[in-house]
């Protein structure tokens, strides 16, 4: 294999394209300045929705009295779990959007890969310690331990199905692109811890 | 003259290397012209940052690369390797267009930061100026490219390319 052998057709390939000319480079311009104010739309939806989050919240809150308190302490584990969860997500996903395209490749790949790793512990520290405390605050709850056996078993298994669902969508989200990132870092020998 | 238009002058005459990263990353031509415009963008955005430390192309090769790169982080699924299409081009000689598809298919299996050299070698840059552009060390970079070399042959041996 000979680079060298490829050149001209390389050069010759591309001197046979289709010249795009200013008028139209500036549609292409406006049409994608119109594209990237759909993603801020779609931003600004995910924010809407942890608000509307923080409001269902405040409800519960404000409702407290006519629930059962071992509800109320169900929501409150679930919601925080949720939107601490969520907000570290949505932040992996800033990251994404702030790549600096004018850096060297190494920098950008490096700090992606960097900032998924961290999430990612983050996910998976964070879910194993809402279902923990989820089991652990209906094992010592006493409307809890007041029901039926089976009923109990059934919820705690209903958290552990929950967190494992929750490890395996994590990881085929954003392991897969992790691994994926890793496994080109290291062959091109740019890993740094 | 505006910045604008001073802009799409620059991109105009250096379009080639948009258009060389859309078609090493891209397959289809509906995501070449996706990828075209998104590096466009990103390169208007990024532009009043641009002092001239560097060449123009350089900076576009930069641009584009991590653009290509990232397009391909936000998770879209790869298309099967698909062979490329002469049909416009017909000043190309056919001898020269089963070499080259030879090749583009063989590419197509790399990861993203060996395609990036493998454009950057075709380009005839420098191992300094692909340094520049890569962040490796001069060394490094040769000891990469013979590394691509070995694994592109046996990818067109092994595939019949």
């Amino acid at each position: 294999m000979d680079f060298n052998e490829y050149k001209e057709s390389w050069k010759a390939f591309h001197n046979s394209g289709t010249i795009v000319d200013k008028a139209r480079l500036k549609n292409y311009l406006k049409a994608a300045d119109t594209s990237k104010n759909a993603i801020q739309r779609y931003l600004k939806m995910e924010w809407i929705i942890a608000f509307a989050s923080i409001l269902f919240f405040i409800t519960i809150t404000y409702l407290a009295d006519t629930l059962d308190s071992y509800f109320y302490k169900l929501f409150f584990i679930i919601l925080i779990g949720c939107l601490a969860l969520t907000l570290r997500m949505n932040s992996t996903l800033v990251q994404f959007k702030r790549v600096k395209f004018t850096e060297k490749i190494q920098y950008n790949l490096v700090e992606i890969r960097n900032h998924l790793r961290k999430s990612l512990h983050f996910s998976y520290w964070g879910t194993s310690l809402i279902i923990a405390l989820l089991i652990l605050m209906s094992l010592n709850d006493q409307y809890f331990l007041g029901l039926n056996l089976n009923v109990q078993w059934g919820v705690i298994l209903y958290f552990l199905v929950v967190g494992l669902l929750s490890f395996y969508l994590t990881n085929r989200f954003y392991g897969k692109t992790l691994k994926e990132l890793d496994e080109i870092l290291e062959e091109s020998d740019m890993l740094t811890e | 003259m505006d910045i604008e238009e001073k802009f799409l002058l620059k991109i105009e005459r250096h379009q080639g290397i948009i258009r060389k990263v859309c078609m090493m990353y891209e397959q289809s031509k509906e995501d070449r012209e996706d990828l075209f415009q998104e590096t466009l963008y990103n390169a208007w955005k990024s532009y009043p940052k641009f002092r001239g430390d560097s060449e123009f192309s350089t900076w576009l090769y930069k641009v584009a690369l991590n653009t290509a790169m990232y397009n391909k982080r936000k998770g879209k699924r790869q298309p099967k390797i698909l062979s490329l299409d002469f049909a416009e081009d017909s000043s190309f000689e056919s001898k020269s267009k089963d070499q080259f598809q030879q090749l583009y298919m063989a590419i197509q299996y790399l990861n993203e930061v060996e395609k990036s050299i493998v454009l950057l070698v075709l380009e005839d840059l420098s191992y300094r100026q692909i340094g520049e552009i890569t962040g490796f060390t001069e060394n490094n970079i040769g000891v990469r490219v013979s590394r691509i070399k070995q694994k592109l042959n046996k990818l067109m041996s092994r595939h019949g390319f």
